[in-house]
């Protein structure tokens, strides 16, 4: 299990803007799993050529494209 | 004499077409299956005996007027219950769907009757396919047939656990990091995660949009290219369906696979997650196999295992968090706890990590395909062990166990698992087989040629041997 990377205070932040109502055992669960997706978010983050991009594409409906 | 139960789909479909079996005969067996022995298994939710059976009664008479469709006709087969049925519960195994009732089939219900299949029934999941082996919810989670003590896996575990036991004779899982290959591996089955956008997910309860597959789970490979035959659609109703041209899945399976290269992405399972000494060994036997066969074994790198399962992790969440929230958010109580712890992660990714988890996957996706340019398949290990005992796993983020499924959910790439033997305590020992986007077909022939070449689909879960229900 990764060290919880968020204090209580932060928890609480991330969690108040979530706008969920949680229970102080339910907070300390999230905070401790917290630290995988800070660790995640990490990792996958480097520097890329903007001929990455782009992340997302879409596409119009097939009714749009036929006009 | 065989029994109807260890039937496949391709030994009974020229039975149902010569009119030697009947579909009713048939069904009816399945049913009394499923009456015996799945109070101990759990791996259907809901039985439709009087659906069934009116279906089989339907499916004979088309049969003896000449009307036989193909050789799904008359074949009963289960759906995991987050496959829209027009007109049967639909519940995600949730209390928040307990009454849900849809008006319109999925597409691939629709195509599977309209095959002339016989739905059995829904079978078991963990919860939104999300909620892992859990014991607060309106239903019991499904039990390995191999041993009831160990889990079958997820989320597709009522499919797992009826194929193995007998009593389904084809099932459709979903797959979104594993879901449909993990089953497959803990119970000893043959399932296959299409490529991306080959199998229609209209009506399917979303997961995660980008990541969500839909495909069968059958006794053999040969089963599965059976389905396939008739899954594989374009619906314009599926924004992420590929329009492209369909193979003849079974008939690919007459080609040879003298002088296919088979890569084997050993880092996977000796140093990135290894795996247990019987899955090695299992591995080590199929590719001996493989190479018995012609086929040239080399190995190839990818990127460690971790990187796929960081990309995995950070699109599924955001995407299962982006569908439930307002749901999880009024109705909390409505939600097991693993559903809800593993949804709620979704709540803590940043915007930019998911759209950096997308930049990322295309960077994998563009490293598999050039890795493919040297290999016409690869293979590792669909699960790093045998089935645990039930409730042995995690209970909070799966990033904590090392995931080979994953990896082929994040390039979409088709990927079937099947079972390279059995373990000491006899449970199911399990390979995974990858190939190029839409060469699905080329990864059925692959796993059908070991299976006929091994001997590992003679033996069935010795328990559930019923031999007063057998044909000639």
């Amino acid at each position: 299990m990764p060290t919880p990377i968020a204090s209580e205070a932060e928890m609480s932040a991330l969690l108040a803007r979530t706008g969920f109502q949680l229970t102080p055992e339910q907070i300390a669960e999230y905070a401790q799993a917290y630290g995988y997706i800070v660790e995640m978010s990490a990792r996958i983050r480097g520097e890329r050529s903007y001929m990455a991009e782009p992340a997302h594409v879409f596409g119009f409906p097939n009714e749009e494209a036929a006009r | 004499m065989t029994a109807l139960y260890d039937l496949t789909i391709a030994e009974a479909a020229p039975l149902l077409k010569a009119k030697t079996l009947s579909p009713v005969e048939l069904t009816a067996a399945y049913l009394s299956r499923i009456e015996a022995f799945d109070g101990q298994l759990n791996a259907y939710i809901r039985v439709l005996p009087e659906q069934a059976m009116a279906a089989a009664r339907k499916a004979e008479a088309e049969i003896m007027k000449g009307g036989y469709k193909g050789p799904l006709h008359g074949v009963p087969i289960g759906l995991k219950d987050i496959y829209n049925t027009r007109g049967i519960p639909t519940t995600g195994h949730s209390a928040l769907y307990r009454d849900h009732v849809p008006e319109e089939d999925a597409t691939t219900t629709r195509l599977l009757a309209e095959a002339g299949t016989i739905l059995l029934g829904k079978l078991s999941t963990w919860e939104f396919a999300i909620g892992g082996t859990s014991f607060d919810l309106p239903w019991p989670p499904a039990r390995n047939p191999w041993n009831l003590a160990h889990d079958p896996a997820g989320s597709s575990s009522g499919a797992g656990a009826a194929i193995a036991a007998g009593l389904a004779m084809g099932s459709m899982g979903t797959d979104t990091g594993g879901s449909i290959r993990g089953p497959a591996a803990w119970c000893g089955i043959a399932g296959l995660k299409p490529t991306y956008g080959l199998v229609s997910r209209r009506g399917i309860l979303p997961l995660s949009f980008s990541l969500d597959h839909g495909g069968p789970m059958c006794w053999t490979s040969e089963d599965c290219a059976l389905m396939m035959d008739v899954l594989a659609q374009h619906d314009p109703l599926d924004p992420g369906s590929a329009d492209v041209a369909k193979p003849d899945f079974r008939g690919s399976l007459q080609k040879d696979v003298k002088g296919l290269r088979i890569g084997v992405v050993r880092h996977f399972f000796e140093t990135d997650a290894e795996s247990d000494p019987e899955i090695k060994a299992g591995i080590e036997a199929a590719l001996t196999t493989f190479r018995d066969l012609g086929c040239e074994v080399i190995d190839v790198t990818l990127s460690p295992l971790s990187a796929y399962g960081d990309v995995a992790a950070l699109i599924s969440r955001s995407e299962a968090f982006a569908f439930h929230e307002e749901t999880l958010k009024a109705t909390p109580e409505l939600y097991g706890e693993l559903a809800r712890q593993r949804i709620m992660m979704g709540a803590f990714v940043r915007a930019c990590d998911y759209v950096n988890a997308l930049r990322e996957r295309g960077r994998l996706i563009a490293e598999i395909a050039t890795v493919f340019e040297a290999v016409d398949a690869l293979i590792c290990p669909t699960m790093p062990g045998v089935a645990p005992k039930l409730g042995e796993l995690g209970n909070m983020m799966s990033r904590s166990r090392p995931s080979f499924t994953r990896v082929f959910n994040v390039t979409g790439s088709p990927a079937l698992s099947v079972c390279t033997g059995f373990s000491a305590a006899g449970l199911p020992l399990n390979m995974q087989i990858v190939g190029r986007p839409f060469q699905d077909d080329l990864v059925l022939r692959v796993g059908s040629a070991f299976e006929k070449a091994t001997s590992f689909r003679d033996r069935r879960p010795a328990q559930w041997a019923q031999p007063a229900l057998a044909a000639e």
